[in-house]
Parts: C-alpha cells; sequence; structure tokens
C-alpha cells in the first residue's frame, strides 16, 4: 500500500462523477412547503381533539341520557390517553441530520421503536373501542330505543360506518406495522454493515 | 428570520455547496449507481443541508458537517427505498450515461472500473474509502462517521486492499 496509489485513486474519482447537476432552483420553497405540511399535520391532530370534544359537549348538551354519559366519559378518556402516550413517545427522539452517522443510526433505530409501539398501541386502542363500543351500542339501543323506521336506520348505517372505518384502520395499521419492521431490519442490516465494516 | 438574515444563509449555503458540491455529486454516485436515483439523492442532500444548515452550531468542521449530512439522508432514503421493496440497488445498476466527450477512453474507463469497484464495496468500507477519495484525513472520516481513528485505519486499509483486487492492481 502506498500513499502515490491513493493519490492516482483521489484523481481519478475526483474526474470519475462529471459535474454536479444545478443546484435545485426551489429549494427555499420545499423546504416552506414541508416546513407547512407540518405545521397542518401538527395543527391536525389538534383539530381532530377538538372536533371531538365538541362532539362530546353536543352530544351531552342534546342529551341527558345514561349511555350518552358514559360515551362522553370514555372519549374523554381515549383523547387523554392518547395525547399522553403520544407526547411520551415522541420525547427525545429529536436530532439534528449534523449528528455522525454513527449517532444518526442509534437515532433511527430508537425512532422505528417508538413507531412499532406507536403501531402497538394505537392496535390496542382499537381494540378497546371495540370492547367498550359492542355492548355500549346494545345498551344504548335497549335503553333508548329507536323513535321509528328512521331512526333505527340512521342507527345502523351509522355504526355499518363505524365498523367500516375500524376496518380500513385496522388494514392500514397492519401495513404501517409491516412496513416499519421492515425498515427495523434494514436499519439493522445497515448498522451491521457500518460497525463491522 | 429577516429579509438580510435570509440572504445571508441563502449565500452560505450557495457558498457551502459550490465548495463541496461535487464532492457531494460523487459521493451520490457511490450510493446510486443509476443516473435519476443519483440525482434525486443529491437533491436530497441539497434539501437536507439546506434543513441542517439553520441549526449548524460549528461544533465539527463544515467539511465534516456536510459530509455527515449527506451521509445519513443517503442512510435515510436507502431505509425507505427497501422498506417500501423497491430496492433498485440492483435492478438499477445503470451507470451515468452523460457523455464525456473530452476525455480519453482508456481514462475513462479506469474511471468507472473505480466507481464500480467502490460501489460494490460493503457500506461501512464504502463510506470510508469514498470519504478517503475526497481527501479527509482518517480523524475527519472517524468525525463524520463516529468511529475511532484506529477504526477507519483498519476499514481503510481493508477497503484498500479490496479496492485493489477488484481492480486487479498490484500494491
Amino acid at each position: 500500500m502506498s500513499d502515490l496509489e491513493l493519490r492516482e485513486w483521489q484523481e481519478t474519482w475526483r474526474k470519475s462523477a462529471g459535474a454536479a447537476p444545478p443546484i435545485p432552483p426551489d429549494l427555499s420553497r420545499r423546504v416552506r412547503r414541508e416546513s407547512t405540511r407540518l405545521v397542518l399535520v401538527t395543527a391536525g391532530e389538534g383539530v381532530v381533539t377538538i372536533a371531538g370534544l365538541a362532539a362530546v359537549a353536543f352530544a351531552m348538551s342534546r342529551r341527558h341520557d345514561a349511555p350518552t354519559f358514559v360515551w362522553g366519559a370514555a372519549v374523554l378518556i381515549l383523547f387523554a390517553l392518547t395525547w399522553t402516550f403520544a407526547l411520551a413517545n415522541r420525547r427525545g427522539v429529536w436530532r439534528p441530520s449534523g449528528e455522525s452517522v454513527h449517532d444518526f443510526l442509534a437515532i433511527a433505530r430508537e425512532r422505528v421503536v417508538r413507531r412499532l409501539r406507536a403501531a402497538r398501541f394505537v392496535g390496542w386502542l382499537l381494540f378497546a373501542e371495540a370492547a367498550f363500543l359492542v355492548p355500549w351500542g346494545v345498551w344504548e339501543w335497549r335503553a333508548t330505543p329507536p323513535a321509528d323506521a328512521a331512526d333505527a336506520t340512521l342507527r345502523l348505517v351509522r355504526w355499518v360506518v363505524v365498523a367500516a372505518l375500524a376496518v380500513a384502520f385496522l388494514a392500514w395499521l397492519v401495513w404501517y406495522r409491516r412496513r416499519v419492521l421492515r425498515e427495523q431490519e434494514e436499519i439493522g442490516d445497515l448498522t451491521r454493515s457500518v460497525d463491522e465494516g | 428570520m429577516s429579509a438580510r438574515e435570509t440572504d445571508a444563509f441563502e449565500k452560505r449555503f450557495h457558498e457551502m455547496l459550490q465548495a463541496h458540491g461535487p464532492a457531494l455529486w460523487r459521493l451520490a454516485g457511490s450510493y446510486e449507481r443509476r443516473a435519476s436515483d443519483r440525482e434525486d439523492l443529491y437533491q436530497e442532500m441539497c434539501l437536507a443541508l439546506w434543513r441542517a444548515l439553520g441549526v449548524f452550531r460549528g461544533e465539527c468542521s463544515e467539511r465534516t458537517f456536510v459530509f455527515r449530512v449527506a451521509h445519513n439522508r443517503a442512510i435515510t432514503r436507502r431505509v425507505r427505498r427497501r422498506a417500501t421493496a423497491r430496492d433498485l440497488d440492483e435492478a438499477g445498476d445503470v451507470a451515468d450515461p452523460r457523455p464525456r466527450p473530452d476525455e480519453a477512453l482508456h481514462g475513462a474507463e479506469r474511471r468507472e472500473r473505480l466507481a464500480e469497484a467502490v460501489h460494490a464495496l460493503p457500506l461501512g468500507l464504502r463510506q470510508v474509502i469514498t470519504l478517503g477519495l475526497e481527501g479527509l484525513s482518517q480523524s475527519e472520516i472517524g468525525d463524520v462517521l463516529g468511529v475511532s481513528e484506529n477504526v477507519v485505519a483498519v476499514r481503510m486499509h481493508r477497503a484498500r486492499a479490496a479496492l485493489r483486487e477488484r481492480l486487479g492492481e498490484s500494491s
């Protein structure tokens, strides 16, 4: 091995790629667009929470029966649990991308673990919701029977929509978890490759 | 950010890319052999640099910072693409087709062989040798990758031996 050899390679290497393409002209616009998207996603979480709370308040102002009260309490508990988990799960995984490759891979592994944890949490939440909503629905039907056929149809349609949404969400969750697991596997391979050299 | 700060930021960014753009382009080529993928990765690196520059406080040299961001971006892209089962590393083994009219055939072949040989190395060795080929010292390479100089020295030795073997050259 000689430094002459390395110098020759360096010269060859520096000529190997041709000229770099011009700097993308719309970088600042793309960064602004991404920042806006992040703000919208965060705002969206807030809007969903506010809409949920507003729905509870609206329902409880119109109906003063026990099923509505129990449903409202359940929704409040659900939001509290979700926000507590979401805030705790996001803590400590942001790092600037100017970290060393070793540290970056470590944080990437941790982020994947957090995303898997979030997927598991959402799965349990879905299960808990189903476990609550099915008996609650039967109870509500019996406690406040439909006034007429139209009311019964409306309620059934509501349940079908909720069930369809739950199934679609579950399918997405399965797909998402599988994808994150593949990412975890890939990060593991990369880490081994980088660590072992 | 005020207009003056924005101008200063953009000026700094452009200076940074002027100084390191060609190296980033070569680095992108060591991760992606297909020309279009390479351009995509280069753009992603530029974007990542733009974002990261705002929080860069000079904890390391500018060159170290630029290579860290670029490698991390390349790794992120690779993970995402593999996870979506669109691993084009195998299928996309197409060299950059842009013509180089002023280059002699022998030189072009030699450059292509070197690029191929570097690309064929395991990632850990490839990272070390590409940084070495860009002229970074072992200490700087250690800073970029987050490993000790001893580890860099060992990997550099192995990478050079592997390159020599692939290029069919004697030491």
